[in-house]
């Protein structure tokens, strides 16, 4: 290992720190106003108030390959079901805080917390 | 070197490869980080380069990536867009760096082929699903890099000294 590799390391480690701290200081900004974003196929079908609730609420998304099921409760989002191959949707857990994002490649469904909607949309009709 | 000769090395390296890929692809990993591996496959990518050079690095892995994909099931699915797009630019980026910025040893360019292999990947993700909110996952994408980057590339090293002495 010569003096360049380490300071690659060293480089890289503290870029993508502090990059990842930025990102993480930047959305916990205003954590009260996260909105649950869900987008299938490139397109918002469905955007939700993230509150500190301790119903659990359901949301049924219609993917690529076929139907997904997005939990929402304390404040909090996971992906309970998905028909993808892998799962890792599924796998990944909660997420709670803004820029915080579960992607379902296959399906082609992205559910991302958000504090900022300016660009949203006031409703979707189908 | 003989053509035939090489043609065999070659042929024997894009199957270690694609054995390598596939026994990756049976590895359970303990966090639920999406998208990270170990790039057991990056070890053949980077010995060819070292061994041979561009062409020779591309051939093999992209081959390996089509024999994987063929071996899992996965041919065309999104998963193998990404390990393309990933193993393509990874390639590319240790290549050049390995020829025109001299001061990296192998295990510089293997964390700079990790990387890219990284970035790579995002990149495809974000053309497939058109959002560019993926972007924000790369530093932790980039930090897992580092120490699957370096273990690949200390075996390549160990590996390099024994092909060198063989050639």
């Amino acid at each position: 290992m010569t003096k360049a590799d380490k300071r690659l390391l060293i480089i890289i480690f503290i870029v993508s720190f502090f990059a990842y701290a930025l990102i993480q200081l930047y959305f916990n900004h205003a954590l009260s106003e996260g909105q649950v974003i869900v987008k299938s196929r490139g397109e918002i079908v469905k955007y939700i108030h993230l509150q500190n609730d301790e119903n659990v609420q359901r949301l049924e998304i219609e993917g690529k390959v076929g139907l997904l099921i997005i939990e929402i409760k304390d404040g909090m989002v996971r992906m309970v079901s998905s028909n993808c191959p892998e799962k890792i949707c599924i796998k990944q857990g909660w997420i709670k805080n803004p820029g915080q994002s579960i992607v379902c490649v296959p399906n082609e469904v992205v559910v991302y917390i958000d504090n900022d909607n300016e660009e949203l949309p006031d409703a979707i009709t189908r | 070197m003989v053509k035939t000769q090489k043609l065999v090395y070659l042929s024997l390296f894009v199957t270690v490869a694609t054995a390598l890929g596939f026994i990756e692809m049976m590895l359970p990993y303990p966090m639920p980080i999406p998208g990270i591996k170990l790039g057991l496959a990056n070890i053949v990518t980077l010995l060819i380069i070292y061994l041979y050079g561009l062409k020779e690095g591309l051939a093999v892995s992209l081959l390996r990536v089509f024999f994987v994909s063929f071996l899992a099931g996965t041919f065309l699915s999104v998963s193998f867009m990404l390990s393309l797009s990933g193993a393509i630019l990874s390639t590319l980026i240790m290549y050049l760096f390995k020829k025109y910025v001299a001061v990296f040893s192998i295990i510089g360019i293997s964390i700079i082929g990790a990387l890219a292999h990284n970035i790579g990947q995002v990149l495809m993700v974000i053309l497939l699903i058109k959002t560019k909110y993926v972007i924000f996952y790369l530093p932790i994408l980039l930090i897992t890099g580092l120490p699957t980057g370096l273990i690949t590339g200390y075996i390549a090293k160990y590996l390099l000294s024994y092909l060198n002495n063989t050639k």
